[in-house]
């Protein structure tokens, strides 16, 4: 892309020559593809970095959800528990909480997941946005409600509030596009980046001034050292968070989860067929559901678990296990609500291994794997992300071209590769059909380019001497 | 979608080998080695399409892409207008295309073809769902699937519009023809940039110094990008019948 008034030479001990006994590929690589990976790096960076560091600072903000919801809703979340007293009945529970429901019907219950938790009754009401549910909190020893709130999945509202702030910035199905794009030029910006740093020509020391930045001297040259290689060992967790943010997004989302379907790579669900029988259910909503979670118990089932209604009449309940820390609990069975039998089962080692991928990349992603040591990982990566974002800007404002200094290669453009330009239009035509915010993107960016490039043409043809294009 | 399988490949190899051509030119031009002048928004334009083509064959889209073509391609259509209208000035920077009334065409078809598609198959416009899943964990949300509806016939002055960008695309499709023909096997000698006497328009793309190694920039002549536009004003045409 045009640079010419972007920024200046590179220096001089990024530049050396070549030996004269270097492989076909090297020089390949030195004259040809690093010179524009550097300037994909610089252009991608200077463009997308805004997107990349609402992301991280908005994530950075997520890594503290999950004390944060304990301590707001801890109301909802925790009761007191009498000395030597027993929960109520599943059903006693669950009828405490239809006697003054919200509207809709029953779409999950929640047992309680420790001594002093409470049960949550969610329920699908339609005065609520879409997306949401609306769940009660019921004391299990007393059987009072002790509270009601605005659910998004198994979050309560301050989570939420921050999950949707990290993933479209409160702007709905638009906002979302901010993250997409986040997501989708990631790990363009870390490989590339990689890729420039590792590879470069100063042998001396080069173990030490590839793994740690510079501590002395100033400038360009310690900012740039402190850039790539806080990117160097945050490279396997920036291409991490690429790939699972991606597949969260509205139209890459939607081709990870065709490609899933297309390799049986999607996260199976028990079978809820039931045996052809007459009957019907007896008893209410909570009678059933005890019933449903003392067979799933009996047949091993362990906590905490979700207990999901019927979704059709003639279908069976399920019961499935919801711990998504290590390790993993993601067993689920289904139950028939008449007999009170286990029908049908699927457990978490049967998974394809994809799904299971899948799974516990979701759920490190959302620092819920390993707990605080996750949290800690997460808000380190969002801290070096933020870090480097503001590097790359201050040296792109000391590199910026000031009245009367030349270009980078002073009137001129230096040859560009037409090896290199296929190789990463190829790339780039086949990520950008699988990620399509990406691909629109990268063809403003080359448009924007082309036209400038037409522009400085066109003063060329009309006798300008100052400038030259390609 | 084409129903005929056959043709859904020879539409799929036709516009996968421009759209080749395309990303090939366009490199040549951005590298500086380009054997002839060209314009770089054009190849883009070429390879946007191509995708666009082959994904119109197979399906592939939905309400958002169908509107996201219609936007760019009327973007092109704007800008070939005003290249052609440089060009017709003597203004620099006029497009290099000989035909550049031709690209006004065939991205004024472009979104034609992408905005009456529904009209001319008698379909309603697909719908895209949302992707991903919740944070929450739940499961994915669904796609919506697409209402089933009973095909309505196709109005008429819908056809009339689509024979007129036919006819248009006929006469672009003899004209490359009997430029492929005409045009000979050139020696590739390229623009030198700022040379007086550069080509009308003044915007070159190219530098001096042809690189023998680099056959496939050599491959690229007046003649190949003439075959390259016969071939996609052909395959637009046929696209339009296929559809009614």
């Amino acid at each position: 892309m045009s640079d010419t008034t972007l920024s200046r030479p590179l220096p001089a001990e990024d530049i050396p020559p070549l030996p004269e006994n270097s492989g076909r590929l090297r020089t390949w690589w030195w004259r040809e593809l690093r010179p524009l990976l550097l300037r994909l790096h610089f252009y991608a960076g200077l463009f997308v970095g805004p997107f990349l560091l609402v992301a991280a600072v908005t994530g950075l903000l997520y890594t503290i959800t999950p004390q944060l919801e304990q301590v707001v809703h801890r109301d909802q979340l925790r009761v007191a528990v009498p000395p030597g007293a027993q929960p109520l009945p599943l059903s006693a529970q669950v009828s405490a909480a239809l006697a003054n429901p919200p509207g809709g019907s029953v779409t999950e219950i929640r047992p309680p997941r420790s001594a002093d938790g409470t049960t949550r009754v969610t329920f699908d009401d339609p005065t609520v946005p879409p997306d949401r549910t609306r769940t009660v909190f019921v004391d299990p020893y007393t059987g009072h409600q002790v509270g009601t709130l605005n659910t998004y999945g198994e979050w309560l509202p301050v989570r939420a509030w921050f999950d949707d702030l990290h993933r479209n910035l409160h702007l709905g199905a638009v906002g979302r596009h901010y993250s997409e794009i986040a997501a989708s030029w990631l790990w363009v910006l870390a490989l590339s980046g990689l890729a420039i740093w590792v590879a470069r020509r100063r042998r001396d020391r080069r173990i030490r001034r590839t793994l740690a930045p510079e501590f002395r001297g100033g400038g360009r040259g310690r900012l740039r050292s402190w850039h790539a290689s806080v990117g160097l060992w945050a490279v396997v967790g920036l291409l991490f968070l690429s790939a699972t943010g991606l597949t969260w997004s509205r139209y890459a989302g939607d081709h990870v989860d065709q490609l899933r379907s297309a390799l049986s790579w999607s996260t199976p669900t028990v079978d809820t067929t039931l045996p052809e029988r007459t009957g019907t259910p007896t008893g209410d909503v909570a009678q059933t559901a005890e019933r449903v979670w003392t067979a799933a118990r009996a047949h091993g089932l362990g906590d905490p678990v979700e207990i999901v209604p019927a979704g059709e009449p003639g279908e069976a309940w399920v019961v499935a296990q919801v711990q998504r820390s290590w390790p993993s609990k993601q067993d689920s069975v289904a139950v028939d609500p008449v007999t009170g039998t286990v029908v049908n089962e699927l457990h978490f080692a049967d998974w394809p291994l994809m799904a299971k991928l899948a799974r516990w990349g979701i759920d490190a992603h959302m620092g819920l794997l390993f707990g605080v040591a996750s949290q800690i990982a997460l808000a380190a990566l969002a801290l070096g992300l933020i870090c480097m974002i503001v590097w790359g800007y201050r040296m792109w404002w000391l590199r910026r071209p000031t009245r009367g200094t030349p270009g980078p290669l002073g009137n001129g453009h230096p040859r560009r590769s037409f090896s290199a330009l296929v190789v990463l239009g190829v790339v780039g035509v086949g990520a950008g059909i699988f990620l399509p915010l990406f691909g629109a993107s990268l063809l403003v960016f080359l448009l924007i380019d082309a036209l400038r490039a037409q522009r400085t043409g066109a003063q060329v043809s009309e006798g300008d001497p100052g400038n030259s294009d390609v | 979608m084409i129903s005929s399988v056959p043709l859904s490949v020879l539409f799929t190899v036709g516009y996968t080998a421009t759209g080749c051509y395309a990303l090939l030119r366009w490199a040549s031009l951005r590298a500086g080695r380009a054997g002839h002048p060209g314009d770089q928004v054009a190849e883009l334009s070429h390879l946007l399409m191509s995708l666009a083509m082959v994904a119109m064959t197979w399906g592939y889209g939905g309400t958002i892409a169908n509107l996201v073509q219609i936007v760019v391609f009327a973007g092109f259509t704007v800008y070939f207008a005003a290249r052609a209208l440089q060009a017709r000035t003597g203004q620099p920077g006029g497009h290099h295309c000989p035909a550049a009334g031709y690209h006004v065409v065939m991205a004024g078809s472009m979104v034609w073809m992408v905005a009456s598609m529904p009209l001319l198959m008698g379909m309603p416009l697909a719908e895209s769902g949302p992707g991903g899943h919740s944070h929450g964990g739940h499961g994915a949300s669904g796609a919506a699937d697409a209402a089933a509806a009973e095909p309505t016939p196709t109005p008429v002055w819908a056809l009339v519009v689509t024979l007129g960008f036919v006819v248009a695309l006929l006469v672009a499709t003899g004209y490359w023809a009997r430029r492929a023909v005409a045009t000979a096997a050139p020696a590739p000698e390229l623009v030198t940039v700022g040379a007086a006497g550069s080509s009308v328009g003044g915007a070159a793309d190219g530098v001096a110094g042809a690189d023998a190694a680099h056959r496939p920039v050599e491959a690229l002549t007046p003649r190949t990008d003439a075959v390259c536009h016969l071939a996609m004003s052909l395959g637009m045409t046929a696209m339009f019948v296929a559809m009614v």
